[in-house]
Parts: C-alpha cells; sequence; structure tokens
C-alpha cells in the first residue's frame, strides 16, 4: 500500500512538472487529484485502525461519546491539513491560513460538550 | 480510480496548449482563449466530482458531522 502511495506520488510530481511549464493554470488540479487517489487508496488501513482503536475503547469501557469526538477532531484535522497544504502549493498562503483558523474554531466547537461534560462531573465530585 | 485521472488532466493541458499555439499562429488568439476556458471547466468538473468522492469517504470513515 504503502509503495502504491509512493508511485502516484512520483507520477503526480512528474506530471505536475510537465503540465506546469505546458500549461501553468491546470497545474493546480494534479495535487488535488493526487491527493484524493491516495486518500482512497489508504481508506481501508484507516479503516481497520479505527476499528481497532473502537475494540480497546469498548474494553476499556470510556463512553463512545468521547472516542466519537476524538474521531472526529481527527477527521477534521486531516481535512483541514490537506486543504491548507494545497491552497499553500498552489501559492495563496494567507488563505491556508484562514483555513487552519476555521479548522481550529470547528475542533474547538467539537470538543466543547466533552470539556463540559468533564467539568460537570469534576463539580459534582467537589 | 487511480492514477488514469492525473494522465487525464495532464494530458488535457497538453492538449489545449498544442491546439493553443496552433490557433495562435494562425491569429486566432479569442478562439486560443476560449478553448483554454473549456479545458479548465473540464478538468474543474473531473477534480470537483473526486474531491466530492474523497470528501465522502473522508464524511463516512470519520463520522463527521
Amino acid at each position: 500500500m504503502l509503495l502504491k502511495v509512493i508511485g502516484v506520488a512520483f507520477v503526480t510530481v512528474v506530471s505536475y512538472g510537465v503540465v506546469k511549464n505546458v500549461k501553468p493554470d491546470l497545474s493546480v488540479f494534479l495535487p488535488m487529484a493526487a491527493g484524493a487517489i491516495i486518500l482512497i487508496l489508504l481508506s481501508d488501513g484507516i479503516i481497520r485502525s479505527i476499528d481497532s482503536f473502537r475494540t480497546i475503547i469498548e474494553k476499556s469501557g470510556v463512553d463512545e461519546r468521547a472516542y466519537g469526538a476524538v474521531l472526529k477532531i481527527v477527521g477534521i484535522g486531516y481535512i483541514t491539513e490537506f486543504s491548507a497544504n494545497l491552497c499553500e502549493d498552489a501559492g495563496c498562503s494567507a488563505l491556508a491560513k484562514k483555513i487552519e483558523l476555521a479548522g481550529k474554531i470547528t475542533v474547538l466547537l467539537t470538543a466543547m460538550p466533552i470539556v463540559t461534560g468533564v467539568i460537570d462531573v469534576i463539580g459534582d465530585l467537589m | 480510480m487511480g492514477i488514469d485521472v492525473i494522465f487525464k488532466i495532464a494530458g488535457i493541458g497538453i492538449v489545449t496548449a498544442v491546439i493553443n499555439n496552433i490557433l495562435e499562429k494562425s491569429d486566432k488568439k479569442e478562439i486560443a482563449t476560449l478553448v483554454t476556458l473549456a479545458a479548465l471547466v473540464i478538468v474543474l468538473s473531473l477534480v470537483v466530482n473526486m474531491l466530492g468522492d474523497f470528501f465522502g469517504t473522508l464524511k463516512a470513515m470519520f463520522n463527521l458531522y
């Protein structure tokens, strides 16, 4: 699987070089397509690791909501990092910073219920 | 779903460049810009479809929103 990803990456770099000096305005789409292909190649690995984490979580008795929130935050982090790097490659790094800001805010919103839950538990203990 | 999409995009880029050169030689500049626009639209729809599937798989995997 790793070799397949490396192969796709090399092919994209070569074709990016070719398209860049032949047709600069189409060269933005190549990294996007490569990112999508690489994720689809990795998707079964990611699914397997998520399932193994889920079995560990069930054994340890932590409630499902926390794990769901953690998973969501990981997903948001990945999407934000993917599109931020894409915008940086395309040359507009200001836009990348905006996307990172949006990602941080979304993560904060997703994590807020968990934090309030923990604070309530601590409050009850007092 | 594989590298063929990348080759398709590269091929469209090269073909558009060649067509543009030909059109510029026969001094039809305005058609050349239209060809570039058409190529951009084709590649855009191709990539947007792929990104749609990509975000769909991500959403399913991490059960976001």
